[in-house]
């Protein structure tokens, strides 16, 4: 398919480019793949042969932290020009196969690693919770993929529900009936079964006649919020949530957690969506408790890997992990606890603490085990 | 090719004005039916100037002054504000509807909002169509113009209110002089009813000069306190202060 | 009977191009009371003032329609024409078939069309104007400067030593502004102090210059040549007829640990009483109020009034406010830099040794906290500095414009760096704006001292290993880069005064979009505002090294002379009036006037306009309701025919 590289000129703001590089300099996988979003820019601007150009595999290397496009000081839309790319490949056909069995799996099972629709609420059922449909809530836990089907994470919604239990939040989950929320599922190329998604999952969620919701996930908070076109039932974090139900002392921390901890800002939550002071409000509201800050935090956040299709795909960057590299700093400043609001951080800090061999200095936490923990 | 539809504008010298020329110089591009009149400050922007314009067949008219805090003239552009909204509740009544006259703050380095501003409200006013006041029959769109267009200039109404204290009549010489009274007696209304049987043409002064006051408060517009002229012959009237 | 000539100007291709001319001057030829219209190339050349002057002679034209280019550019050129052939120049109209016309609008029938409507307006309106005598004002002989910085103090002198008397307002307590904080300035590496001091003391010594310090500008009323000024002094709490400098009070001071020092940045802190800087002028000691322990607290021993020997402190000292009069105002208010707290990724706050540009400015000056090494904050020589161009500058997330001076303020202290500490040095830059007499020479220089340039914007800077690490990509090579350093410099860039807004709604000038003053025209009038009798110097129009400030400055000054010495200016004669015979007093202008300029006389009962106060904004012709009231110039008459012209063609 002949496509017109005026289209993604325009699309793109490509023309406005001064070629500074802080893109590139800002790039968490820099040093790990040879993809350089500066010459990506310039090449696009005078390709005559954009096929031939975009078959590259460091293109899928990009996480879609979005701190290229967040930082451009020209206005170019970096981060939504790999979305195009590669969209205009998942329209060919042409992507890594990992990515394309994800995107399949999603088409049929509602969630990218293809496991049974019909089992994605089994992780709830002995909680007590609501299913809307069969019961009415004002309030919609959008739980997720991973949260649904990864067993590890699995353990942040339980905690999450247990939190908003006792706090006597009145939620409910969809149950079988959720599907992706399709955040990972734009960013790894395909919009139209984005588009898609959302258009249902916007129907569903104004059919169960709920006021709010709230995500496990930053990525689905970011697509919910951002990126769906017709949604406007107010979307939050649960690290807000929780934030405001300490703040009007409806959750209550009574126990102590003499713990030092760190906190990662997922890039989907803080730099995105400039969500930065609810967790932390959170966590020094713990008594015992001693936080310290890691120097690269907030804005400078440094992306743990997981997003942009990473967790599907296989290889196509080398060196050392920035999730090993996030580890061993958080080690050298004391904590004993890496706390975070996101799965996909949970997922490859963890999995980074045990390739560094330090699962004996810290262990990886989501937020809500530890506030499970501490109620 | 036409200018249709139709767009006046009143620009102040100090911002709108100079803002347009800025544009001129950058050579940005708006629609060719913007008509611009300059006015030293909007504060001088007269309501009459305003009925005069739907009156030659303007489809709408965009005023366009400094922002609060920055008139040259230190309060032109809030006066001007509050006079286009009481035109804007008149406009209501008339059929004419408000979204034919806009009010636009703007600094004399916002070209492009200017740009913007004059196409988008040529885009509204296109989507609207022609405005077809004065020339038009149209009885129940414009039923109280068509009412006031009966005004044969008896004045009768005029001899009769109390709060009409001026020597010379400046409605007089309007084109139709039972609109032109009615934009001067509507802040100061005592509601005395005098008007109400007087019109020989059967014009419902009274009823309409309500329907304004109440558009007025819906808007929180209270009306100017109005001291009357020392010596004035018509007695026993109470200053509307509220 | 009426004979008005409609002149249409091509301006080369400017209007030709777009509007068609000669139809348009047929088109005027049918309206009624025209007797001639023609169109011509440059009607402003002489040939065709000619052409015009020729018509009035020999056809008897009495009105004249000239559609051209703005009123702004040639006004006054045709009203001159008018006045020179005995005819009053008011029975001009100029039609702006150009800016407002020819170019913003691409389709040529259209435009065409459109310059028929406003010559047709144009023609109805002439046809009711009336002959009106221009006002003239004197000038005040005397100048009020805002801003003592260099912008300040250069025009001020040159005023001053013309014979001409200055009041000079500063907020700060000393003169000199930023440039009183730089060390060694670019290409010619003069000390900024040396260079300025024999400037500071100078105008300390003038006698035509009034200085206030800890000063503001709190007021301005009238017009120019005329202008009333409100100067708020705030109290310094010390008798400075008294007070020597001695500096004696301030190692009494209770304070120990004090606040940190607005003249350095930050850097170093300061005592609640304080001299500004070893070398400013004035020398005197002040006290901040909010710091003072005895003024917010009520809890002192005032220890600095036992240590006083010239009994110079006063804690009973209260805010002043005076007026002064002046006939010209130049604002030379200067810039703030750019908060780079504003842009996180830089870590600035969060991490020690990480600075703006004027911050290493104090480290490098022999009297700033280190006596002009560079130190890092824990007293050692950095082995490796960064200096980070284009931070809060060229920037969508932060401002758009160029701050013009900071790549060669960074490159100079790149120089200086090198020099004191043999240290490696890195400049992260986009682009290199060495503009200016010696600039490039200058970046020669530097490239020759081996100092490093790495094309590529600085992305962030995080902390490791207990370096500086800063992120980028070397966009020559083509190769991200993560430089270890351990000093960074940003480049932060020069905005407006974080009150720059205030300023322009007390003195009624505008801003231009990237917030700095607005000139009369970017080019041709680059130091006057849009208010007449008001101009501007340095960095408050727009950002600018001290060579062109000091040129700037000059021309200001030049300005306010030459109004000086004319001795008296026209104003507009568009004031208002009131019809002594139609008035009712009814008070309504009275009320609405916003320069209290209708007076009411009780004795025949109507209201009258003071003619010295009008200033023609129409406020009163609006609101009158008989319309007694009427702005000479924008009458009823006169603008409703301008709408009916516009809009019925």
């Amino acid at each position: 398919m002949k496509i017109d590289p005026k289209t993604f000129i325009k699309e793109f703001q490509l023309n406005v480019c001064i070629q500074c590089g802080t893109c590139t300099g800002g790039c968490p996988v820099k040093f790990r793949s040879p993809l350089n979003m500066r010459r990506l820019v310039r090449e696009t601007f005078f390709t005559t042969n954009p096929s031939l150009l975009f078959k590259r595999p460091e293109l899928w290397a990009c996480t879609t932290c979005s701190t290229c496009s967040l930082r451009c000081p020209a206005g170019v839309k970096n981060v939504e020009l790999i979305m195009g790319i590669r969209n205009f490949l998942a329209n060919q056909g042409e992507v890594p196969s990992t990515i394309r069995d994800a995107l399949e799996n999603t088409f049929l099972q509602g969630n990218p690693w293809g496991r049974f629709r019909d089992r994605r609420a089994d992780w709830a059922k002995d909680l007590g919770v609501k299913i809307l449909g069969e019961a009415a809530a004002e309030t919609l836990l959008y739980v997720g993929c991973a949260p649904s089907y990864d067993p590890r994470v699995q353990n942040v919604s339980t905690a999450l529900v247990r939190i908003l239990q006792k706090a006597e939040v009145d939620f409910g989950i969809l149950g079988k009936k959720e599907s992706c929320c399709g955040s990972e599922i734009r960013r790894m190329g395909e919009q139209a079964l984005f588009k898609k998604l959302a258009k249902d999952n916007t129907n569903l969620f104004k059919k169960s006649g709920i006021k709010r919701i709230i995500t496990i996930s930053p990525h689905c908070f970011n697509a919910f919020k951002n990126e769906y076109p017709d949604l406007t039932i107010p979307v939050q974090h649960y690290t807000q949530v929780i934030a405001d139900l300490i703040e009007t002392g409806r959750l209550r921390i009574s126990q102590a957690l003499n713990l030092p901890v760190t906190y990662q800002d997922p890039c989907f939550l803080g730099k995105q969506n400039l969500v930065f002071d609810e967790p932390r409000k959170i966590l020094t509201s713990i008594p015992g408790l001693e936080f310290a800050e890691m120097d690269r935090s907030k804005q400078r956040s440094l992306c743990c890997e997981g997003g942009g299709g990473r967790m599907w795909a296989e290889g196509g960057t080398e060196g050392t992990r920035n999730g090993e590299i996030r580890i061993k700093e958080a080690v050298a400043l004391g904590a004993k606890v890496m706390a975070t609001a996101c799965p996909f951080c949970l997922l490859t800090l963890e999995d980074s603490a045990k390739t560094s061999s330090l699962t004996d200095q810290i262990v990886v936490k989501d937020i809500t085990e530890l506030v499970a923990e501490a109620i | 090719m036409s200018l249709e539809p139709k767009l006046l504008g009143f620009l102040c010298q100090n911002s709108a004005d100079l803002c347009a020329d800025f544009a001129g110089m950058e050579r940005k591009s708006y629609a060719p039916n913007f008509f611009p009149v300059r006015l030293p400050c909007l504060g001088g922007l007269d309501a009459f100037f305003l009925l005069k314009a739907y009156f030659s067949g303007a489809d709408g008219v965009l005023v366009l002054g400094c922002p609060p805090g920055h008139c040259r003239y230190k309060r032109g552009n809030e006066t001007a504000k509050r006079r286009m909204q009481v035109i804007q509740g008149l406009l209501e009544i008339l059929g004419i509807g408000k979204e034919r006259l806009d009010f636009v703050w703007i600094h004399p380095s916002e070209i492009s909002k200017l740009v913007e501003v004059v196409n988008g409200f040529n885009e509204r006013i296109t989507k609207l169509g022609p405005c077809g006041f004065f020339q038009s029959e149209d009885q129940a769109k414009f039923h109280w113009m068509t009412e006031l267009k009966k005004c044969d200039h008896c004045y009768q109404c005029k001899e009769v209110c109390p709060i009409c204290f001026c020597k010379r009549c400046y409605p007089e010489s309007f084109q139709n002089f039972g609109l032109g009274w009615l934009v001067h007696v509507i802040e100061r209304c005592t509601h005395c009813g005098a008007c109400k049987d007087v019109c020989p043409q059967g014009i419902r002064l009274f009823e309409i000069v309500q329907l304004l006051q109440q558009k007025m408060s819906e808007l929180n517009l209270l009306p100017l306190s109005f001291p009357l002229p020392q010596g004035s012959e018509k007695a026993g009237i109470v200053n509307i202060t509220k | 009977m009426k004979k008005i000539g409609v002149y249409i100007c091509h301006c080369g291709t400017n209007i030709a191009a777009t509007v068609d001319c000669s139809e348009l001057a047929r088109f005027a030829g049918t309206l009624p009371g025209v007797k001639v219209a023609r169109d011509y190339r440059y009607l402003c050349s002489d040939p065709g003032q000619d052409l015009i002057k020729k018509d009035i002679r020999e056809l008897g034209i009495d009105r004249v329609v000239v559609a051209a280019c703005s009123p702004r550019m040639h006004e006054m050129t045709f009203k001159n024409l008018l006045s020179s052939e005995s005819l009053n120049p008011y029975f001009l109209n100029i039609a702006n078939i150009r800016e407002q016309c020819s170019w913003v609008h691409k389709d040529r029938e259209r435009a065409t069309e459109k310059a028929k409507h406003i010559v047709h307006a144009a023609v109805a309106r002439v046809s009711r104007h009336e002959p009106l005598e221009a006002r003239k004002v004197g000038i005040k002989p005397s100048t009020l400067i805002v801003g003592a910085g260099i912008a300040g103090i250069q025009a001020a002198l040159n005023i001053a030593n013309g014979g001409m008397r200055v009041v000079l307002v500063e907020r700060a307590p000393y003169i000199g502004g930023h440039m009183a904080q730089l060390d060694k300035t670019f290409p010619t590496l003069d000390c900024a102090s040396c260079i300025f001091t024999p400037k500071t003391v100078e105008v300390a010594r003038n006698k035509n210059i009034e200085l206030f310090i800890c000063s503001e500008v709190a007021d301005v009323k009238g017009y120019v040549g005329n202008f009333t000024v409100a100067i708020k002094k705030h109290p310094t709490y010390v008798d400075h007829r008294r007070c020597t400098g001695c500096g004696d009070c301030v190692e009494a001071c209770v304070l120990k640990r004090g606040v940190p020092s607005e003249f350095e940045e930050g850097m170093a802190r300061r005592k609640a009483i304080y001299l500004a800087f070893p070398q400013a002028v004035p020398l005197k000691a002040v006290v901040d109020k909010e710091s003072c322990l005895f003024l917010s607290k009520g809890k002192c021993k005032k220890t600095c009034i036992e240590a006083c020997k010239a009994e110079a402190i006063d804690f009973d000292q209260k805010e002043e406010v005076i007026e002064k009069e002046v006939g010209s105002i130049i604002v030379a208010t200067g810039y703030d830099p750019f908060d780079p707290h504003l842009l996180p990724q830089y870590g600035y706050g969060v991490s020690d040794n990480i600075i703006t540009g004027l911050q290493f400015e104090r480290l490098s000056s022999p009297s700033g906290p280190n006596r002009g090494e560079i130190l890092l904050k824990d007293g050692t020589v950095p082995k490796a500095i960064a200096f980070l161009h284009c931070i809060g500058s060229r920037d969508e997330n932060a401002k758009l414009h160029c701050s013009r001076i900071c790549c060669m303020a960074s490159m100079k202290q790149a120089h200086l760096a090198r020099e004191k500490t043999g240290a490696e040095i890195y400049e992260f830059y986009i682009d290199i704006n060495a503009f200016g007499k010696g600039y490039q020479e200058f970046y020669k220089r530097v490239r020759e001292e081996g100092i490093y340039f790495i094309r590529g914007k600085g992305s962030e800077i995080y902390k490791r290993d207990g370096r500086l690490i800063v992120e980028a990509e070397d966009t020559l090579l083509g190769t991200p880069v993560e430089i270890p350093v351990d000093l960074v410099v940003l480049g932060t860039g020069l905005t407006a005064r974080r009150d720059a807004e205030t300023v322009a709604q007390v003195l009624g000038i505008s801003q231009s979009a990237d917030g700095f003053f607005m000139e009369a025209h970017p080019k041709l009038r680059p130091v006057s505002t849009n208010v007449d009798g008001i101009f501007l110097a340095g960095c408050c129009q727009g950002p600018k090294d001290i060579p062109d400030t000091v040129a700037q400055a000059s021309a200001a000054a030049a300005e306010v002379m030459s109004l000086v010495t004319k001795g008296e200016i026209e104003v507009e004669a568009t004031i208002s009036s009131i019809d002594p015979e139609i008035c009712a007093g009814c008070k309504l202008c009275i009320e609405i006037c916003p320069y209290s300029a209708i007076d009411f006389l009780d004795i025949r009962g109507i209201s009258s306009v003071n003619e010295a106060l009008c200033k023609g904004c129409g406020a009163c012709t609006a609101v009158c309701p008989s319309k007694a009231a009427r702005q000479r110039h924008f009458t009823q008459d006169q603008v409703l025919a301008e709408v009916e012209g516009l809009l019925a063609v």
